[in-house]
C-alpha cells in the first residue's frame, strides 16, 4: 500500500472509531475532574481545584483497611483460581478426551450465570458452612475468576506443540521436569494474563461482596457502595480516579508484554 | 571422550502389535536392526512408521510383543531412561531456549556440570557446523539450521540409537540432498544405530544399509536398497519403489498366458511357480515404438498401448499408458521435442530378460538371493 493510501485509511479508521471510544470512555472520565472539585458534594461541572479529597482518602483508616481487605481477597482468589484453573486449562488444551465439551461448558458456567443468582446461592450455602469474611469471599471470587484462567491457559496450551513434550522426555527429562522446563514456560504468558483477569475480577466485584461481607470486613467496592448510598462525598471520586489510573497501568503493561513476538 | 563413543545398540522387535481405539495400526512386527546399522523405514502415509518409532522410543506402549535394545527388554522403561536420541520432522526445538540451552538440555537433565556441559555443547554444535550460533533463538534460524540444532541436541548425550522421523520432510529439495549426505556422514563418523523414517524412496535408497518397506501396519519387505529396488518381493514394493509397468498372466510349465488374451510367451530360463503371476518392468526398461503387429515369440514382447497422459521431466518424458489388457503403467522415453498426444496408439517393447516376476495378489515369493 502506498504511504498516502495508508494515511487515508488511518484517518478513516480514526474518524469511525473516535466517537465509539468517546461514548464509552467519557462517562468514566468525567469522574477525574470531579475528584479535584472544591464542591463538597459530587457535582459536574467541577468548580475550583483541590487535593483535599485525595488527602482524605489516603489518611482515612477506613478506606485503607478496605483497600487492604480487597487486595487480600483478590490475591487469595487469584491463587485459588490458578490452582484450579491451570490444571483444568492444561487438560482441556493438551489432551483429547470424551466429555471434554461437557467439562468446558461446566467450567464456564460462572461466566453466564447472573452474578446476583450466584451471590444469593453462595450466601445461602456459605453462611451455613460458616464461610464468611475473607475466605468465603475469596472462594466465591475464585469461582467467578476460574473461567478466565481456564480459558487463557487453554488457549496457550493449544499453541504448545505436543511433540515438544515427547522430545523433552526422550532427552532425559522426567515428567515433572518436562512440566517445569517446557510446559510451564510455554504457557506462562497465558497463565499470567489469566491471573491478571482473575485479580481484577475479584478486585472490583461488588454484588457477591455485598452478600458475603459484614461491617467488620468490607472490601473497597462495598465501602464505595456504602458511601454512595449514604451521601455523595467526592472522596469516592478521588478513589475512582486512583483505581482508574492503576487499572490502566496494569492493562497497558499486560498488553505491552503480550505484544512481544513469540 | 568424543561424541558417539558409547557402543551402538542393536534393536529387536518381536510380534509388536499396536491399536488405537480398537483400530489395529501395527499387526505384529518382527524386525532386527544390527548395532551401527542405518535402517530406513519406508512406506505410504498411515502405514505405521511413526507408530513403530514411538514404540521404540517408549512414547507408546505396544499392546503385545517385545522391544529389546542392546539385548535388554524395554518393557516398562520410560523414554527418559532409554537413552535414545529422537529427531522429529518439525524440529521440536524448545522455542523459549537459546540454541545452547536446547543442546545443553539433555546434559542438564543428566546433571552434567556447567563447564563440561559447555564443552560438550560446543563440540556438538561444531559437529553440525553451527559453531557460533550458541546465543541464537530457534526462531532466528532457518529450517535447515533448526534441524541441525535438533540433531546436535539428539546426539550430545551420546545415545546408542538415533531415531529420525522424516527429519528432512520440511526442507526444500536441494537442502534435503545436502542434509542427506551430512546425516550419512555423521552416521559413518559416529557409528551409531540409526532408524530413519521417510516416505521418499530416493532418500531411502541413497542413505540406508537396509530398507524396511511398510504397508498398512505390516512389513512388506526388508532388504538392501539394491535388493528392494531390483528384486521387490511384492507388487506393492515394486510399485512403491518407482514407476513401472506390469502385466498379469498365468504360468503353466514354461509358458505364460497373458490376461485378457494379450498374448503369450515362453519363460526363457525364468523360474516362476505355476499359477497367477505378475510381470513387472521398471519404466526405464521399457522401449516404445510405432504400432506394429504383435510378435509373440522372440525374447521381446511387443504390445499395443494407448497414451493416457504425458509429463515432461527434463531429459525424459513420462507416459502413462493403457495396454489392451486394461493394465495401466508408466514408461519413460527420451524427450524428442514433442510429446505424443493423449489417445495416440504406440507399441511398448518389453524385454523378458529384464522382467521381475511377482506373485499376483497379496502373497509373496521367497526372495532368492
Ligand atoms: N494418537 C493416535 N490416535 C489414533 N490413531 C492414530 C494415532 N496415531 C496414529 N494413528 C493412526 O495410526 C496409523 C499409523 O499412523 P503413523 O503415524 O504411524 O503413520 P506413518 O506411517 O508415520 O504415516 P506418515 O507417513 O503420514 O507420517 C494411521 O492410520 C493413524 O491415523
Ligand atoms: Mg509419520
Amino acid at each position: 500500500m502506498s504511504g498516502r493510501r495508508r494515511w487515508l485509511s488511518r484517518l478513516l479508521w480514526a474518524v469511525l472509531v473516535a466517537p465509539v471510544v468517546v461514548c464509552l470512555l467519557a462517562p468514566s472520565l468525567v469522574i477525574i475532574p470531579m475528584s479535584f472539585s472544591r464542591s463538597p458534594v459530587l457535582s459536574f461541572p467541577p468548580s475550583g481545584f483541590t487535593l483535599d479529597w485525595y488527602q482524605r482518602l489516603f489518611t482515612s483508616s477506613e478506606w485503607i483497611a478496605s483497600a487492604r481487605n480487597s487486595a487480600t481477597v483478590a490475591f487469595a482468589a487469584t491463587v485459588l483460581s490458578l490452582l484450579l484453573g491451570v490444571p483444568a486449562g492444561l487438560a482441556l488444551g493438551l489432551r483429547d478426551w470424551r466429555s471434554k465439551r461437557l467439562m468446558m461448558a461446566f467450567v464456564i458456567t460462572p461466566m453466564v450465570i447472573p452474578t446476583v443468582v450466584l451471590a444469593i446461592g453462595m450466601y445461602a450455602v456459605y453462611a451455613r458452612l460458616g464461610l464468611v469474611g475473607m475466605w468465603g469471599l475469596a472462594a466465591a471470587h475464585a469461582v467467578i475468576a476460574v473461567p478466565f484462567v481456564v480459558i487463557t491457559t487453554m488457549a496457550a496450551a493449544r499453541q504448545l506443540d505436543p511433540t515438544l513434550l515427547l522430545a523433552a522426555r526422550s532427552l532425559g527429562a522426567l515428567p515433572w521436569q518436562v512440566f517445569l522446563n517446557v510446559t510451564l514456560p510455554s504457557i506462562a504468558r497465558g497463565v499470567l494474563s489469566g491471573a491478571v483477569f482473575a485479580f481484577v475480577t475479584s478486585w472490583d466485584e461488588v454484588v457477591i461482596a455485598l452478600f458475603l461481607t459484614d461491617p467488620t470486613f468490607k472490601t473497597l467496592p462495598v465501602q464505595m457502595w456504602n458511601q454512595l448510598s449514604q451521601g455523595v462525598d467526592p472522596t469516592v471520586a478521588a478513589l475512582a480516579t486512583t483505581l482508574l489510573g492503576l487499572t490502566t497501568l496494569l492493562m497497558v503493561s499486560v498488553l505491552a508484554t503480550s505484544r512481544r513476538p513469540r | 571422550m568424543t561424541l558417539g563413543s558409547t557402543s551402538p545398540a542393536g534393536i529387536h522387535l518381536q510380534g509388536v502389535r499396536k491399536s488405537y481405539r480398537g483400530q489395529p495400526v501395527l499387526h505384529g512386527l518382527d524386525l532386527t536392526v544390527a548395532a551401527g546399522e542405518f535402517v530406513s523405514m519406508l512406506g505410504p502415509s498411515g502405514s505405521g512408521k511413526t507408530t513403530t518409532l514411538k514404540v521404540i522410543a517408549g512414547f507408546e506402549q505396544a499392546d503385545a510383543g517385545t522391544v529389546t535394545l542392546d539385548g535388554r527388554d524395554m518393557d516398562g522403561i520410560p523414554p527418559e531412561r532409554r537413552n535414545i536420541g529422537v529427531v522429529f520432522q518439525n524440529y521440536s526445538l524448545f522455542p523459549h531456549m537459546s540454541v545452547a540451552a536446547n543442546v545443553g538440555f539433555p546434559l542438564r537433565m543428566r546433571k552434567v556440570g556447567k563447564q563440561q556441559r559447555q564443552e560438550q555443547i560446543r563440540r556438538a554444535l561444531s559437529l553440525v557446523e553451527l559453531g557460533g550460533y550458541e546465543d541464537r533463538m530457534p526462531r532466528e534460524l532457518s529450517g535447515g539450521q533448526q534441524q541441525r540444532v535438533a540433531i546436535a541436541r539428539a546426539l550430545v548425550f551420546e545415545p546408542q540409537v538415533l531415531l529420525m522421523d522424516e527429519p528432512l520432510g520440511a526442507l526444500d529439495r536441494r537442502l534435503r540432498a545436502v542434509m542427506q549426505l551430512e546425516i550419512k556422514e555423521l552416521h559413518e563418523r559416529l557409528g551409531l544405530t540409526v532408524v530413519y523414517v521417510t516416505h521418499d524412496q530416493e532418500e531411502a535408497l541413497a542413505m540406508s544399509d537396509r530398507i524396511v518397506v511398510f504397508n498398512a501396519g505390516r512389513i512388506e519387505q526388508v532388504g538392501t536398497p539394491r535388493e528392494i529396488f531390483r528384486n521387490p518381493a511384492t507388487v506393492f514394493v515394486a510399485d512403491f519403489m518407482g514407476d513401472s509397468l506390469s502385466l498379469s498372466g498365468n504360468v503353466t510349465a514354461n509358458q505364460v498366458q497373458l490376461a485378457g488374451g494379450a498374448g503369450e510367451f515362453a519363460l526363457h530360463g525364468m523360474v516362476v511357480p505355476e499359477g497367477a503371476a505378475r510381470f513387472l518392468w521398471r519404466s526405464d526398461a521399457v522401449r516404445v515404438a510405432e504400432p506394429a503387429v504383435l510378435d509373440q515369440n522372440g525374447p521381446t514382447l511387443r504390445l499395443p498401448a494407448t497414451v493416457i497422459t504425458s509429463a515432461y521431466g527434463g531429459d525424459a518424458l513420462r507416459l502413462r499408458v493403457r495396454l489392451a489388457s486394461g493394465d495401466v503403467g508408466i514408461v519413460t522415453v527420451r524427450d524428442s521435442g514433442q510429446a505424443p498426444p493423449a489417445g495416440s496408439a504406440i507399441s511398448v517393447l518389453l524385454d523378458l530378460s529384464t522382467a521381475v516376476a511377482l506373485p499376483d495378489g497379496a502373497d509373496r515369493y521367497e526372495v532368492a538371493s
